[in-house]
Formats: C-alpha cells, structure tokens, sequence
C-alpha cells in the first residue's frame, strides 16, 4: 500500500519523463500511460496523474490521434479511456480530449467505454 | 453553433450508449422489492462509476450508471441572471410535468439543473436508441429555446415600455 507521498514522488517523476519526450507523442503518452495510481485516496493525487496524460495527449497533433492509438494495447486503450473521462471532470482542453474520446471509441469500441464505466479500479 | 457541439454531444451519445445497457435486478435488501439502484445507493457492488463529461465551465453532463437503473443529470449553460431565471423556470414546469416524459426525474440532483432518470422498464419498453436521441436532442433543443425565450422577454419588455412611457408625451 504506497502512501499519497510515494504516488505523488511517482507522478512527479512521470510528468519529468513526458515533457522530456513531448517532442515524439507516441512515447509521450505510453509513458504517461505507465503506473495509474489504483490505490490514491485522495482526489488531488489522481488529478495530478490526470494532468500528466493531459500533457502527453494535448501535444499529439490532430492526424496522428488515430495512429497513436492503434499503437497503444488493449490494457492501454482502456486506461487511456478512464483518463480521457477523469480529465473531462474538469473543464480544461475539453475539446481535444473529445476528440480523442471520438476516436478511441472508434477503434476501441463501446467495450473499452463499458470497462471505464464498471471497473472498481479507477484511474 | 451546433457543429462545435458536436462532438461534445457524440461523446455523451456513445457513453449514454455504452451505460445504458439495462437489466432486471431485484432489490437485494427487502424481498420481492424492486428499487431503481442509482437512487437507493446502499449496494456499492451494483453501483457503477460516474461520469461527468464537462464541455466548458458552464455545460457538463453527469451519468450516473447501475445495473437497473441510470440517473442523467444536465446542467444548462447560463449566461446571466435572467438566463437563470428563465432555467429555473422552464425546468420546474418540465419537471412538473414529469409523467408525461417517462425518463424524467421529479428534481433535478443538486447542482444540475435537469436529470433523467432511466431504468431497464423504459428499455424494455422503448427502443434504447430512440431514447438516447431523444435525450440528446433534449439536449440541442433547450439551449435553443432558453435563448429564444430570452429574446422574447427583451421584445416584450421593449415594447411595454415603449407603450407605458407614450403616456407622457405629448
């Protein structure tokens, strides 16, 4: 059971990783996409991780959306839905999330919605 | 104006899509019951995750699904206080009149302004993609009708004082 500190010192480390691969998206948002933390408690943590995927995905040129999902596995596909909905809580970058949103249903297909939806692990 | 929506309302479409997937499920608490899930919320095993799906500060949409049941609540863009008004208005004349629409919910949950409430009776009965389109055209229609309706109430007001202040003058 890792403590708040320990997920947060994670994050903080994840989002170094991102902005140093910003420049290649595909690697960005792997990267961003590694060690959700499942086991937070509290909401400010797992904003924080949401930030970090927001980062990753806002740098991703509209084109490349779809074929940086076909890079992502189905484990991937689905944490990167759970995200997708964590982030559209708030009200930043809503566009270009639903615009991911929009194709990742597509390629994902309403399972991977079903997973974020009934899933007790969440993102 | 619509074309930006529409992805916002695609999105709310295909997740209303995948959580609207209903089934028959007796209460476990009390015998031969059947409660909608969403609304009693003791079970946390037939509870599933919320969702809110924000499109700016003022627009979200909040989903709320379970295994019988599933709860949409809107909150309505509003400008200024007489856009309020006028929400407010509207929706407790449509929530008062909420057994003629079926899927609507008596009170909105707070802090929406609307909320649908749809169980696995309404999809056995209905046709679970009419009723999905139904709510999003719900959704298009009422950002319409709050702006024509404050539109008639600036003509209006122009027009009663434009007669009133005719008094007096010669």
């Amino acid at each position: 059971m890792a403590d708040e500190g320990t997920l947060r010192e994670a994050i903080a480390s994840r989002d170094k990783q991102v902005t140093s691969l910003l420049s290649t998206p595909p690697a960005a948002v792997k990267a961003a996409l590694t060690d959700p933390p499942y086991t937070s408690e509290s909401d400010e943590t797992r904003k924080m991780s949401a930030k970090v995927v927001v980062k990753a995905l806002v740098a991703v040129p509209e084109k490349e959306i779809g074929s940086v999902i076909a890079g992502l596995s189905g484990t991937e596909q689905d944490l990167l839905m759970k995200y997708i909905y964590r982030a559209l809580e708030g009200s930043e970058s809503s566009q270009q999330l639903l615009k991911w949103h929009a194709v990742l249903t597509e390629k994902a297909g309403m399972g991977c919605i079903m997973r974020a939806l009934s899933e007790s692990q969440r993102v | 104006m619509s074309t930006s929506q529409q992805p916002y309302l695609q999105c709310v479409r295909s997740t209303l899509t995948a959580a609207l997937c209903l089934q028959n499920f007796g209460c476990q608490e009390v015998e031969r019951h059947n409660k909608p899930e969403v609304e009693v919320g003791k079970s946390k095993e037939v509870i599933l995750n919320p969702v809110v799906i924000s499109r700016n500060e003022n627009e979200k949409v909040m989903i709320e699904p379970s295994v019988n049941s599933l709860r949409f609540s809107i909150k309505i863009k509003q400008a200024d206080e007489l856009e309020e008004v006028l929400v407010a208005k509207f929706m407790r004349f449509l929530m008062q009149r909420a057994e003629h629409f079926m899927v609507l919910r008596r009170k909105a949950v707070p802090g929406y302004d609307l909320s649908f409430l749809i169980t696995n009776v309404h999809t056995e009965t209905m046709f679970k993609n009419k009723v999905v389109d139904f709510v999003i055209q719900f959704m298009e229609d009422i950002d319409k009708e709050v702006s024509a309706m404050k539109l008639g109430v600036n003509s209006r007001g122009r027009v009663v004082a434009a007669k009133f202040l005719e008094q007096f003058t010669y």
